[in-house]
């Protein structure tokens, strides 16, 4: 009975995280991660979110009973955490880690938007950190994912935890010529016929945090990017709607 | 927010065609998220964040953004300043100045309350703004020209003296828009001697509402402390452009100018006598001074930025330099959020485009360097579990942490069956394994799933579980599934190389013994784990996998029995019956049986029939069924009836 004996399958988005790390792991990445509830403190106020500022509508937020712990709304929560273990060990930079992990947002449900999703959150610091290693690993990193050249555009932005901020874009994987430069106009549901697809967010880390954790801001600097799992899953496999990756359903898992 | 295009060029006259615009904003400053033609005009869809909302949620402050990137010269407004005649004193009193920072007022009398001009309306209608009357509309444009709420009382309405103050507890206004809000000692007003009149920084008040009848005002121009004004707007649920503003917090000198504008407008379109500015300002706010390095630009971007650059830069935003071997930095009074080294840094960036930059990596990093072992064992244990459970034929599933019940409530659930977070894998998994039962083929097929995620079993607590479960739709002789699980868990504990039990939260067992899940403490077994083999990461991804979207119409099964001879390949009669099955068939034709008989070999093979448009009639699968009949019959093999 051939099919009782099928191998079983790894979700999709495990399959995508897996993949990230082995891009990672190369360029000396080592993981991290942190709760899933988290306190107003590591997930806002460290990273230079305060309260009762409008920076916080920016994600809307789960919260508990307490109305100080909330469900987390980025992965970057991370970085504050790392860097305090760090420093309590009496460690110090460089560091650069990769943090894969669930996040929650308080916003209404349809086929792109889920209040519950995966972050991948990249965080390296180091002495005399600049924008161009941030674009460099950036390209390294959709490079290694689509094992072609993948320029990245950087556009400015505002994320309160990084200075500059920037969104990122990739390539589109199917408007590029073979060196990666980026086609223009043709009908393509990825990038709209721009040649470049929004991939996340990123930027050079601001003082605020390293004053958040007490780590010399005159001394190091870094970068951190944060990139959707399920929209990487999406792109990749061409699935339409995000909710399905939380139905349960083996008709959708097995194929995978 | 909205920006029309013919009102930017009457700060930019020469301001490039609207695509070129679009993208210079793109890439210099902030998210376009739509370009339309509308009334003669183009309207921008722009994203103003918060770290801008201060100063760019008016087309001045967009209009400065794009002199700066085009190089353009930004055109100063000529604000009429209308004749002033001694009008009757406006007293003005604030009772705390920290949430009332600046108040401007002034009387206007026997002005003409009417119907705006087209070019107003107009104006206005290209933003998604509504008409009501010239005064108002005034008001309107100022703001969103100049980013400064203001607001018009009908002086005849006002009981003496304009007082700022928290209101009492208990008072109540009803809003212009109709609305009865009881207020508290939290909530900052405008009032007169006798009653409230507006929200301060909120909405204006019934009391003194400007109608037609209108023919003497009082105009406000105000700053108001933005953290208070974002608590009242919480609190009394309302969300006013003017709130939006006021809490991304406002230059305390543009009031002033907004006045003068508001003024102008008001003497241009309604006439009227203008009283003198009252303009009470106890404490006007400096401007920090920000120390830096020049050279910091460069190193952080990455880019070889001259001196004379960067200064061309700062002065083209308006930011006064200092030269010396430290700059001192000077911000314009409209730019709150330069405040430190790294904020000019980025106007500099955006200013000469990101593009510029080039890439680099680092280094590698010494290999002594911190790193937190815990992490990455927790990541490997989950892998190597991954990696046995799907060997076994277990799919992972990932669910969500809200549910219908718990012990950690949420405050603000998106509905009521997803209040709480989940306490535990099982319920979940027991859920999962019933209703992907339905969807079997064969009915002594078997779920096999299993989930590694977080719970929330009690308050401060939360833990990564692991959960395995296994359903049938009937008891099979063969097949005892605790011996199953059994064997699962013993192939974990192998594979951890540990040799005492697993650490069981529950197990749990239905009545029939059909469907049986075991939830397992992860961080525990990580804990357990010894030196385990280290897995390839990319070992787990398939990448043959393929995505087609699983149809939403019910399936027909349909078997089909051929009569071969032994030496015939199972490859070519599958193949045949791809080839003739059209595009109802699902996946691939499964073989489920197979024996010898007299010489010759019978070969059963199941078809999952679906369309992903509709529900499919009996009759369209018998026909899918009869066409493989043919053709299997045509290649010379016997169906079996």
């Amino acid at each position: 009975m051939t099919s009782l004996n099928k191998k079983g399958h790894v979700h999709p988005l495990t399959q995508i995280i897996n993949e990230a790390v082995t891009v990672f792991r190369e360029l000396d990445f080592t993981l991290a991660d942190g709760p899933e509830i988290e306190d107003e403190y590591h997930n806002f106020d460290a990273l230079n979110v305060p309260s009762n500022h409008p920076a916080r509508d920016m994600q809307d937020t789960f919260w508990l009973e307490d109305n100080k712990h909330l469900l987390r709304t980025q992965t970057s929560a991370v970085q504050v955490r790392y860097l305090e273990e760090m420093l309590k060990k009496g460690a110090k930079p460089p560091i650069r880690i990769l943090a894969p992990g669930k996040v929650f947002r308080q916003e209404a449900t349809d086929a792109r938007h889920e209040s519950q999703f995966h972050q991948i959150e990249g965080l390296l610091v180091d002495k005399e950190v600049n924008v161009s290693h941030l674009k460099g690993y950036l390209e390294k990193f959709f490079g290694g994912l689509y094992g072609q050249a993948m320029p990245v555009r950087l556009r400015p932005s505002f994320f309160p935890f990084v200075e500059p901020g920037f969104e990122f874009d990739m390539v589109c994987i199917k408007c590029r010529t073979n060196k990666g430069e980026p086609i223009r106009g043709k009908t393509c549901s990825l990038c709209s016929g721009t040649g470049w697809i929004e991939m996340g967010g990123a930027g050079l880390v601001h003082p605020h945090i390293f004053r958040s954790v007490g780590l010399d801001e005159k001394e190091w600097s870094g970068f951190a990017f944060g990139i959707g799992v399920e929209r990487l899953a999406m792109l990749k496999w061409g699935i339409e709607d995000i909710r399905i990756f939380f139905n349960g359903d083996l008709r959708f898992i097995n194929q995978f | 927010m909205l920006f029309s295009y013919n009102w930017l060029k009457k700060y930019v006259p020469t301001l490039p065609a609207p695509e070129k615009l679009e993208e210079g904003i793109i890439f210099h400053a902030f998210e376009v998220e739509s370009l339309d033609q509308k009334n003669e005009d183009w309207v921008f869809e722009i994203k103003i964040l918060p770290d801008r909302a201060h100063d760019c949620l008016c087309h001045l402050g967009l209009a400065r953004e794009v002199a700066a990137i085009f190089n353009l010269t930004l055109q100063p407004v000529k604000v009429d300043e209308p004749k002033i005649l001694p009008l009757e004193i406006l007293p003005i009193k604030i009772e705390d100045e920290k949430f009332c920072r600046r108040y401007i007022g002034r009387r206007v009398a026997n002005v003409c309350v009417t119907d705006s001009p087209i070019w107003l309306k107009k104006a206005l209608e290209n933003i998604g703004q509504r008409s009501i009357n010239n005064v108002v509309d005034a008001a309107n444009y100022v703001m969103f020209d100049l980013g400064q709420p203001l607001h018009a009382f009908d002086a005849d309405k006002v009981d003496g003296a304009i007082n700022v103050r928290f209101a009492r507890p208990g008072e109540k206004i009803v809003t212009l828009d109709g609305d009865e809000v009881t207020l508290d000692e939290s909530i900052l007003i405008i009032s007169d001697e006798k009653d409230p009149l507006a929200i301060a920084g909120l909405k204006g008040g019934k009391k003194a509402e400007v109608t037609k009848e209108t023919k003497n005002l009082i105009l406000e121009a105000a700053n108001f402390e933005p953290v208070m004004v974002r608590k009242m707007s919480a609190k009394i649920k309302l969300k006013t452009d003017a709130s939006k503003r006021f809490e991304n917090e406002i230059s305390t000198q543009t009031a002033l100018s907004a006045m003068e504008m508001f003024s102008s407008l008001i003497s241009e379109l309604a006439a009227g006598d203008f009283g003198e500015i009252v303009d009470v300002y106890p404490k006007p706010i400096l401007i920090e001074k920000v120390k830096i390095d020049p050279n910091f630009i460069s190193r952080r971007l990455a880019l070889e930025v001259s001196l004379v650059e960067s200064k061309k830069i700062f002065e083209k935003l308006s930011i006064g330099v200092e030269e010396g071997e430290e700059w001192v930095l000077t911000p314009p009074h409209w730019r709150l959020d330069l405040k430190e080294a790294v904020n000019f840094v980025e106007e500099v960036g955006r200013i000469i485009g990101y593009d510029k930059i080039k890439s680099t990596i680092l280094p590698n990093l010494p290999k002594d360097s911190y790193q937190v072992e815990s992490y990455e064992k927790r990541f490997a244990v989950g892998n190597l579990i991954r990696q046995t459970l799907t060997e076994l034929g277990f799919s992972e599933l990932f669910g969500y942490a809200f549910a219908d019940k718990g012990e950690v409530k949420v405050v603000n659930p998106l509905a009521n069956d997803k209040a709480f977070l989940r306490a535990e894998l099982t319920d979940w998994l027991v859920e999962k394994i019933n209703s992907n039962l339905i969807h079997i083929i064969f009915d002594n097929e078997i779920i096999k799933i299993f989930e590694i995620g977080t719970v929330f079993p009690s308050e401060g607590w939360e833990e990564i579980r692991l959960a395995i479960g296994l359903g049938a739709r009937k008891k099979n002789k063969n097949q005892d599934l605790a011996v199953e699980l059994k064997k699962v868990i013993q192939a974990i504990s192998e594979k951890i190389r540990w040799s005492g039990e697993l650490p069981v939260i529950k197990n749990f067992v239905s009545l029939d013994g059909l469907c049986q899940v075991f939830e397992f403490n992860f961080e525990k077994i990580v804990d357990m784990a010894g030196p385990i083999e280290a897995i390839a990461e990319n070992s787990l991804v398939n990448p043959e996998a393929n995505y087609f979207p699983v149809s939403p119409y019910p399936r027909i099964i349909r078997d089909v029995a051929v009569w071969v001879s032994e030496v015939t390949n199972i490859e070519e009669i599958k193949e045949i019956i791809l080839n003739s099955a059209g595009p109802l068939l699902l996946g691939a034709p499964i073989l489920f049986d197979e024996f010898k008989k007299e010489g010759k070999k019978s070969l059963a093979f199941r078809l999952v029939l679906q369309s992903n448009k509709k529900t499919l009639s009996d009759q369209e699968a018998n026909d899918v069924y009869d066409k493989i009949a043919a053709q299997l019959e045509q290649a010379g093999f016997e169906v079996r009836k």
